[in-house]
């Protein structure tokens, strides 16, 4: 055995280390074992280098001074917004929250319809009550006698009577009526707009576009100025008129029916007055009936009463919104529910969320 | 719950499944932290960044083992701390005493002779001060070879160093420790044969 003088170099170093760990190949190693057989330094390098690492190896295992924790208040922040978004307690905290603003559209649109269609229906009321005068100042371009009187002219035959019986009517109606209750005139008002197109029917006296230009010929002067100006085309009803017409309609079309009968055989002024009280009284279902079976035209008229056939149908249209506005609340009522029910998915969510 | 249910967990921020990996592994990484830094304050620092960071990159951990990955992320930590201390060089209250302070941190059986535990706490203060000694690239491959006995592979994953570079720097480290410790072992016993009289 041979004992080398020199000192190690760094590749020498090197190998030495890496045999502590048993980090080199086969071959390495072999050729490292016979020069450690030969060489007394390079063997008492490794008896050093061995040392020295199960010196520090031995170093013991320290423990923390204290804990590393992370603080949940502060570092679950970290989190993506997205993924708390998407969380099963975030999903239920935004339902609720969407439930919630859905609700109160919902209720928000109840009220305004059913406020609406209040408002609606007391217009009609106070438009088809004769006798106030701030009714007629409020539609300037639907006067009630044009309209009357348009309305007749479509009867074709007794025009000028029926003309005269409105006048009288109106006449009547507007002055104080102690027996009438404020509804009982405006059905008694609105009857003369188209109730005598249905008489004329029945009497077998369907009118046609000249008969309507005779008859237009024998009403009053008056009667055809508002005619000319309410209503251009006879088939369909001036736009401004077509409210006042339509309104006390729906209020009580059946009247309408019975006062235009009165009127088209009596056709007298005191008789109308007394046939309006009478007809007021008499608003009834089967009134209705009839006037919806009277509005049948033949189909010569149907041309010619398109405008207040039409309306008659509006009118009907409008009855029945006028009866289901009330039931409108029902859907205040739903959105009401589902706003509790939305608030309770917030509520639930939210706290989740922080427990 | 296993390591894994709690990384899951903690993936989907859940802050507490994340503490107890902290509690589990926070006793390593505060040694590693030591033994590279040689400071206590510095070290607890370094291993609090360190978690911050890991619960932080939390999302890259693609599943292998979680102790090596956290490993890299303190060596990393200490990295930065070495480099901050280095811009802005702060002497502390410590390091202006003669003697490093030792903390009493180690785990000890408590069986042990009071007279050996001093003197393997003087060994192992005087061990660390030859770490310390160590140039930061050496002494960081020194402490996770010997100290905390990775291999070389698993260091060279952790530093993102070459393999053969792993090799030099830790032969180069050695060979400094055994210089330091050399003279050691020739005061260590004298010391404890007056200690022993």
């Amino acid at each position: 055995m041979t004992v080398s003088p020199q000192i190690p170099s760094d590749r020498d170093l090197e190998l030495l280390s890496a045999y502590l760990d048993g980090e080199l190949t086969d071959r390495e190693k072999d050729k490292l074992e016979q020069r450690l057989a030969r060489e007394n330094a390079l063997r008492a390098v490794l008896d050093d280098l061995r040392e020295t690492v199960t010196l520090v190896r031995g170093l013991p295992r320290l423990k923390a001074p204290r804990n590393f924790t992370l603080d949940p208040a502060i570092y679950a922040r970290a989190v993506p917004w997205w993924k708390r978004l998407f969380s099963p307690q975030a999903a239920l905290q935004l339902t609720g929250a969407l439930g919630a603003v859905a609700s109160l559209v919902i209720i928000l649109l109840a009220v305004l319809l059913s406020r609406g269609a209040s408002e609606k229906s007391l217009m009609t009321a106070e438009q088809a009550a004769p006798g106030q005068p701030s009714q007629l100042a409020m539609q300037p371009t639907a006067t009630p006698l044009p309209s009357e009187e348009t309305a007749i002219a479509y009867s074709g035959e007794g025009l000028l009577q029926t003309t005269l019986a409105a006048q009288s009517l109106y006449y009547a109606t507007h002055a104080p009526t102690p027996t009438l209750q404020p509804t009982q005139p405006a059905a008694g008002f609105a009857g003369p707009a188209e109730a005598p197109a249905p008489l004329a029917m029945e009497a077998g006296a369907a009118p046609s576009s000249a008969d309507m230009t005779q008859t237009g010929g024998y009403a009053p002067l008056e009667a055809q100025d508002a005619l000319g100006a309410a209503a251009p085309p006879l088939p369909t009803a001036p736009p401004a008129a077509q409210p006042m017409l339509a309104a006390p309609q729906a209020a009580a079309p059946p009247a309408g029916n019975e006062f235009a009968e009165g009127q088209g055989q009596e056709g007298n002024n005191n008789e109308s007055e007394t046939q309006v009280g009478s007809v007021t009284n008499a608003v009834t279902e089967e009134a209705q009936a009839m006037a919806a079976a009277t509005a049948t035209p033949a189909p010569a008229a149907q041309a010619q009463r398109g405008t207040p056939e039409a309306a008659s149908e509006k009118e009907a249209a409008k009855e029945e919104k006028g009866e289901r506005s009330p039931s409108r609340w029902w859907l205040a009522g739903i959105g009401l529910v589902l706003l509790v029910f939305s608030v309770t998915l917030f509520v639930l969510g939210h706290r989740q969320r922080h427990a | 719950m296993d390591e894994t249910d709690l990384i899951q967990a903690a993936k989907r921020g859940d802050v507490e499944s994340f503490n107890v990996l902290v509690l589990a592994h926070q006793d390593t990484a505060y040694s590693v932290a030591y033994r590279i830094m040689g400071e206590a304050d510095a070290a607890a620092d370094a291993t609090q960044e360190a978690f911050i960071s890991a619960y932080q990159k939390l999302h890259q951990f693609r599943g292998e083992s979680f102790k090596p990955w956290l490993m890299r992320i303190v060596t990393n930590a200490c990295y930065d701390e070495l480099r901050r201390r280095q811009r802005r060089p702060a002497t502390s209250l410590d390091a202006l005493s003669d003697v490093q302070p030792m903390p009493d941190l180690e785990l000890h059986t408590p069986q042990e002779n009071p007279e050996h535990h001093v003197q393997r706490r003087e060994l192992n203060s005087a061990i660390q001060d030859c770490i310390n000694d160590l140039p930061d690239d050496q002494r960081v491959i020194a402490v996770l070879s010997d100290v905390e006995g990775y291999a070389y592979q698993e260091i060279a994953g952790m530093t993102g160093l070459p393999l053969g570079t792993v090799k030099s720097r830790l032969s180069r480290a050695r060979n400094r420790l055994r210089d330091c410790l050399r003279g050691i072992r020739e005061l260590l016993p004298t010391e404890y044969r007056l200690m022993n009289e």
